[in-house]
């Protein structure tokens, strides 16, 4: 009994790490615009594809086809700002965002259906398929690479925003748009910045797990949810709340599979909503005073 | 001026009198070709493409075959053949472009259950027999059973059938501990269902919860740990190639040796492609074909290898087999009424002298109540060893 729950917690934990790397891209776009892109599984999906083309098609290393995945993504995202974000973000309280970035996941899924097929695709790890032992628990090394990249992008992304100058202004228009605005801050380049680097994450978690789950069209749907879900849980507003929201449902659907595979996910998000409950604002979110 | 108009005159006469002629000759030929037009609707393109483009080798084989021992009464069989990308909508319209504009004197296919569903209504009511060479549900079949001419029949091994064999493997071994996984969707479902009731009909009860998983799950310890604990000898799967590849990686895992076996799914080359050989090795399925299993089966992939060398070769062995059998019993049935879609529907019914099978086909493939060819004593359980499927022999 013992060996099945520590191998569902190291599954859990590589499973559990893609959705907090998914949900950091959430972080970014909502503390900057309070808006989130609803199509981060398919940027994730599309950094698949793309890292598959550079690394299995046209035979270009690992190193190099990741960094083309995630700069691709990342361009992207500059576009999926100036298309779908910037146009309707002139409304203040519209939440046409909502749509118009649903609208774009779903043309990126059709697109890639026609470009790639509907078929999943093997996308072959750069590590081989050696399964490690920890413990008695077995591991790929491509499981063990996502939570290595996963918690090490986290606190880089964390650095980046508390110690860069850019990263600092982008925290600075996160905090108080207009007071950025007066201080010299360029607001919009700084929206910009964080919908590329919120999309280049969904890249990176795209081409990183791709070995494990096979890359296809509709690979990006169920992570892009659970990372949602994480991201909410872990409270929206706080990394690493997060990055603690998406470990944990990774490894509550693991080790509520060890004791009943039917009901997992039900179970877990069951948990979630109990917990929502007590805590509107996530597991670490602010709790704030309203004065009225 | 007036030399000129004549000259001009003569001239359109002359192009009208041969565009008439022209006209003519077409549909002088297009009467011909209609007698002697086999239809084939496959997916060529799309989620099923493997399955269609196996099964195409097969009945391109059996009519050269055909034509080259002299074709019907000297006449070759020309094939019409359209891809229906997967797409219901578009089995439907090739099948009824085959039926008005080809006039062909019967169909095979197509190769996806979604699309056969769809084609079925259309050939019964239009009165083409329809031969269906790959796809599984049940319904194919059934829908139409009770007719007083049933016009559709199957060349494969249908999804409730599969189970038995794999049942039959359990008890010829004497296994008495036995672990049931299976998808969420419907199909998983109804799989649990009969894998259940035939497992307590032959009094062998399951020793763990049968477990679940998402088609798109990518790790499956936790539902192997606990099959693992209750120590089964033997795993029932319902899986799709991708969720079965997941299956066999998370029993390298967790160093979990159990055999198992899935329905013909994990048999197809995308099982292969996903998995790699390591993956592959040792996981068994359910199927009626493989290319040891006979002598004639053996004879047959050689020629098939040969033949489609550019195209991958024998890439999908069962489905070009099906297939290829599937293409004989409407030629045989030619040979016998000639080209009337009718009278080929009742003498493939009638068949009884069907010793060339490559498949474990009987001589006598169907009868008035029965319109599957392959069925309870057809079928048996093969093993991928070093990427190639095998029969397993004991």
């Amino acid at each position: 009994m013992f060996a099945n729950i520590w191998q569902a917690v190291i599954s859990g934990l590589s499973i559990g790490s893609i959705y907090a790397l998914i949900a950091q891209g959430y972080y970014v776009t909502y503390i900057t615009t309070s808006t989130l892109n609803f199509g981060q599984g398919e940027f994730l999906m599309i950094g698949a594809m793309i890292g598959l083309t550079a690394y299995v098609v046209l035979g270009v290393p690992f190193p190099l086809a990741l960094l083309i995945a995630v700069v691709a993504t990342g361009l992207m995202g500059i576009a999926l700002e100036r298309i779908a974000i910037r146009p309707v973000l002139r409304h203040v309280l519209t939440h046409s965002w909502v749509l118009s970035t649903l609208a774009i996941s779903i043309i990126l899924k059709n697109g890639a259906v026609s470009l790639w097929g509907p078929e999943q695709i093997r996308f072959p790890s750069p590590f081989g398929e050696e399964v490690l032992k920890i413990g008695n628990a077995g591991i790929f090394p491509q499981e063990l690479f996502i939570i290595v990249c996963a918690l090490g992008t986290v606190a880089a992304v964390q650095l980046f925003l508390k110690k860069s100058i850019l990263g600092k202004a982008m925290m600075a228009v996160a905090h108080n748009r207009n007071a950025a605005a007066v201080m010299g801050i360029d607001v919009k380049r700084m929206v910009i910045l964080a919908f590329m680097l919120s999309s280049a994450l969904a890249g990176l978690g795209g081409i990183l797990i791709a070995p494990v789950t096979f890359a296809w069209a509709y690979m990006g749907t169920v992570p892009g949810i659970k990372a949602f879900a994480a991201a909410i849980f872990g409270g929206l507003e706080n990394p690493v709340g997060i990055l603690i929201g998406g470990l944990l449902i990774g490894l509550l659907e693991q080790l509520f599979g060890v004791i009943n595979s039917n009901l997992k996910e039900g179970i877990t998000f069951l948990f979630i909503l109990i917990m929502l409950a007590f805590r509107p604002t996530g597991l670490m979110g602010r709790r704030t005073v309203e004065k009225v | 001026m007036t030399v000129n108009n004549l000259v001009r005159a003569i001239r359109r006469v002359a192009v009208g009198s041969l565009l008439a002629a022209g006209v003519a000759v077409a549909s002088l030929q297009g009467a011909i070709a209609a007698e002697l037009k086999l239809g084939v609707d496959l997916s060529l393109t799309g989620g099923t493409d493997d399955f269609g483009r196996g099964a195409r080798m097969g009945i391109e084989m059996a009519v050269k075959e055909y034509n080259a021992k002299g074709g019907y009464k000297g006449k070759p069989v020309e094939l019409a053949i359209y891809d229906d990308e997967t797409k219901p909508a578009k089995g439907v319209e090739n099948l009824t472009r085959l039926i008005t504009r080809d006039r062909v004197f019967a169909v095979i296919g197509p190769a996806n259950s979604g699309v056969a569903l769809a084609m079925i209504d259309i050939a019964q009511k239009q009165k083409m027999p329809l031969v269906v060479p790959l796809p599984t549900s049940e319904p194919i079949i059934g829908r139409y059973a009770n007719e007083a001419k049933h016009y559709i029949f199957r060349v494969t091994l249908n999804d409730g059938i599969q189970t038995q064999f794999m049942i039959d493997y359990i008890k010829r071994k004497g296994l008495k501990r036995i672990g049931l996984m299976h998808d969420s969707t419907g199909w998983g479902q109804s799989g649990r269902e009969t894998a259940v009731r035939l497992l307590k009909e032959a009094g062998i009860p399951l020793v763990a919860e049968p477990q679940v998983f998402d088609q798109n799950d990518t790790d499956m310890t936790a539902q192997l740990s606990k099959l693992r604990d209750a120590n089964v000898e033997f795993i029932v799967s319902y899986s799709l190639a991708p969720a079965g590849v997941q299956i066999a990686k998370s029993m390298q895992k967790i160093g979990m040796k159990t055999p198992w076996s899935g329905t013909w799914g994990v048999l197809a080359p995308n099982f292969l492609k996903l998995g790699g050989k390591e993956a592959a090795e040792g996981v068994m399925g359910v199927t009626s074909y493989t290319i040891d299993h006979s002598d004639k089966a053996k004879a047959f992939h050689e020629r098939v290898e040969a033949a489609y060398k550019d195209q991958g070769g024998d890439f999908f062995p069962v489905t070009t087999a099906q297939a290829y059998d599937a293409a004989r019993l409407v030629l045989k049935a030619l040979d016998k009424v000639g080209p009337d879609p009718v009278k080929v529907r009742d003498a493939i019914e009638a068949i009884d002298d069907f010793h060339e099978a490559v498949t474990k086909m009987h001589p006598r493939p169907f009868t008035k109540e029965n319109h599957e060819a392959l069925g309870a004593d057809t079928g048996f359980l093969a093993v991928w060893r070093d990427g190639k499927v095998f029969r397993v022999t004991d």
